[in-house]
């Protein structure tokens, strides 16, 4: 446990395996919803994601569950970027920290980021030169940015995914100005690398929530390419 | 909402498929758990019926030849063919990675290897009520 708020909806930040000494660490952060009430769903998708690079070959691994920040808790306030805007200082800060403790070689530094999580990553980035090698947008509403180039880091290093059946694609239906958040860093324009997901499960729309939370399902594809990320491996 | 087969029950089963893997590979071959934890099939978001949970397994498999790995999944993959699965995925000789399921029960099984000689076996249940009967919903 590395911190931990009661206050409002509750903050916490929470490591399996041990940052300081890590080849490969993860930073999740997780979307709307996230408070400290639910976050044992959140280390849960932690413990897979360590257990996922290690298959993929990292020799040692840590992941952070970082609720760092007051998440939207609900679909209309997830429009709203302030809550984005909100949690650039810290979690900039807790990835200038990660570096200042690690011990020896510096390790390979993942922040990933689901939902409005991911929304949160992309403002860093952009604002605050995030101090990452990679960073993933698991089923984005957008990340502030229109090109990933416009994150501060090589396109390469941006690595993004969104499930065929994943309801998140609806509020990217619109394009820029009313694309809240941007466009689906995922989508055919936003340049870095699209890894593959499983298409979740469908409905009679097209599109489902559980498609949204499945990503770190046991085999599902992009949990493993999520692993393979983490361990600087190439994803499918 | 439908009944299902109880978390307990979940367990034994992907247990059990593990182990039938093992009992197909030298004796030398040693288990390493990995994961054991049930994970929710919810999330904040998800409208969906809440309090399913599926219960997932992963092994290491430690003290075998990499160089025999590939024979190995060769034997599992025709033993899972002869008793009940379906290949969902052999992504050999890209990447060493075999996935099944079990076309009964939905059970699903992996075995994945790694360029650093790392060899795994992960057995996943689908989403089950912990009691076997759905949750009052609020």
């Amino acid at each position: 446990m590395l911190g931990i708020d009661s206050s409002g909806n509750g903050r916490a930040i929470v490591a399996i395996g041990n940052p300081d000494t890590a080849a490969n660490v993860a930073t999740f952060v997780p979307g709307t919803g996230a408070r400290l009430g639910t976050c044992g769903t959140d280390i849960g998708r932690s413990d897979s994601m360590v257990d996922a690079a290690k298959q993929a070959g990292s020799p040692s691994t840590a992941s952070i569950t970082w609720i760092g920040y007051d998440a939207p808790q609900d679909l209309v306030a997830a429009a709203d970027e302030d809550y984005a805007q909100n949690a650039r200082q810290d979690l900039d800060r807790f990835q200038d920290g990660l570096r200042a403790t690690h011990q020896g070689t510096p390790s390979h530094n993942t922040v990933i980021g689901h939902s409005y999580g991911s929304t949160v990553i992309g403002h860093t980035a952009r604002d605050m030169n995030i101090n990452a090698d990679d960073v993933v947008f698991v089923g984005s509403p957008g990340t502030g940015v229109s090109r990933a180039e416009d994150l501060g880091l090589p396109p390469e290093n941006v690595h993004s995914t969104v499930a065929k059946h994943d309801v998140i694609q609806v509020t990217n239906v619109f394009k820029e100005p009313f694309d809240v958040h941007g466009p689906d860093p995922a989508g055919p324009m936003f340049g870095g690398n699209v890894f593959t997901s499983d298409p979740g499960t469908s409905s009679w729309t097209g599109y489902s929530t559980e498609a949204h939370s499945q990503y770190w399902d046991q085999e599902n594809k992009a949990l493993n390419n999520m692993g393979n990320i983490i361990a600087g491996k190439p994803t499918t | 909402m439908r009944n299902t087969i109880t978390q307990q029950e979940a367990a034994r089963r992907v247990e059990e498929n593990i182990h039938a893997v093992v009992a197909l590979l030298p004796k030398e071959a040693r288990l390493e758990q990995r994961l054991s934890t049930p994970q929710n099939c919810d999330d904040p978001t998800d409208n969906g019926p809440r309090g399913r949970v599926t219960e997932s397994h992963s092994y290491q498999i430690h003290d075998l030849p990499p160089a025999d790995y590939n024979a190995y999944f060769d034997t599992i993959k025709q033993w899972w063919e002869t008793h009940n699965f379906q290949i969902l995925e052999d992504s050999r000789p890209k990447d060493m990675y075999l996935w099944a399921e079990n076309k009964n029960d939905s059970f699903r099984i992996s075995l994945k290897a790694n360029d650093v000689g790392g060899f795994y076996v992960i057995s996943t249940s689908p989403c089950v009520w912990p009691e076997g009967t759905p949750a009052p919903q609020n």
